[in-house]
């Protein structure tokens, strides 16, 4: 519901903010691209910090691929229910996933992403002034809740810190939406790390 | 541009790349593998976005620094956060705390 009012709340057309919950279907994406476009930044920079958001399902993917049914396209159709929450509730361990636990929790989820947005819209339309009410506020505290749950180790948390640091120098100085994805760039420390 | 056309050409790309995303991996199934530099890149993806998105938008405002009743109620998630209380209620009282100082001062 926050991202249909948040999305009002910039000028982003209600039937777009319900329509990309139904296409893109993915909290912290979505948040990403419309704050950027809110910051007055470019399609390319939006849609480019989208699918960095997004680009853990290529991981998350690869992981439940094999537990999916059918052929390719039937199987890369199926994958289009993975979200966090219902990628992590189907997964056994050991690289095997519950296909039906994958589904019966991604529909639920679904139809209160989509219905919620709707009405976030249908709300963010009679609201007075989004400034009084403090609905900027929302996307900040949004990012702030899935920011934590992602530092579940100290190595995350380096790389939060030194994405913000980044992003924030660089937004001070670039067009908006540059620093956000100068900050993606820390995520590379990932790859140097030894197991 | 209007807003509303980059909006809707933004929604359009958005939805192509998680779609993309998402097909990629059971699509490829058994013929690609990733080795553990690319899973600790792709995992770590998401805490340098959000720490990014957080920072710029509660310290930024139109290209300048813009200290406000924003950063208190982010603050305030932050605390309600750390103990425990649903992301909800947080989003909630993130505005409700802005707009009330705003009313104040």
């Amino acid at each position: 519901m926050s991202f249909g009012i948040s999305a009002n709340a910039i000028g982003i057309p209600g039937l777009a903010a319900i329509a990309m919950s139904a296409l893109v279907y993915a909290g912290s994406a979505q948040f990403a691209a419309v704050a950027i476009l809110a910051q007055g930044g470019s399609v390319v920079a939006a849609v480019l910090a989208a699918t960095l958001m997004n680009a853990r399902y290529i991981a998350m993917g690869v992981a439940i691929g094999p537990s999916l049914k059918g052929g390719r396209v039937r199987r890369a159709l199926e994958g289009q229910v993975v979200v966090d929450a219902s990628w992590a509730l189907a997964n056994r361990g050991e690289g095997r996933f519950d296909r039906h636990a994958l589904f019966g929790s991604s529909a639920p989820q679904y139809a209160g992403w989509v219905g919620g947005t709707i009405a976030g819209v249908l709300v963010g339309g009679i609201l007075p002034d989004p400034e009084a009410l403090g609905i900027d506020a929302v996307f900040p505290a949004f990012f702030l809740a899935l920011l934590l749950g992602e530092l579940r180790t100290a190595e995350a948390g380096a790389v939060a810190i030194a994405g913000a640091a980044v992003a924030l120098v660089l937004g001070l100085m670039t067009p908006a939406g540059i620093g956000i994805l100068a900050a993606s760039a820390v995520a590379l420390v990932g790859a140097v790390r030894t197991r | 541009m209007s807003l509303a056309e980059k909006a809707w050409l933004t929604v359009a790309l958005c939805a192509i790349s998680a779609f993309a995303v998402r097909a990629f991996g059971p699509f490829f199934v058994g013929t690609r593998e990733f080795g553990p530099r690319t899973v600790g890149v792709l995992s770590l993806l998401p805490a340098a976005l959000l720490a990014a998105l957080v920072v710029t938008e509660t310290l930024i405002h139109d290209g300048d620094l813009d200290v406000d009743a924003r950063l208190a109620g982010v603050a305030f998630a932050g605390i309600l956060l750390w103990r425990e209380v649903s992301v909800a209620w947080v989003v909630i009282a993130a505005a409700a705390v802005t707009a009330a100082l705003r009313l104040a001062f």
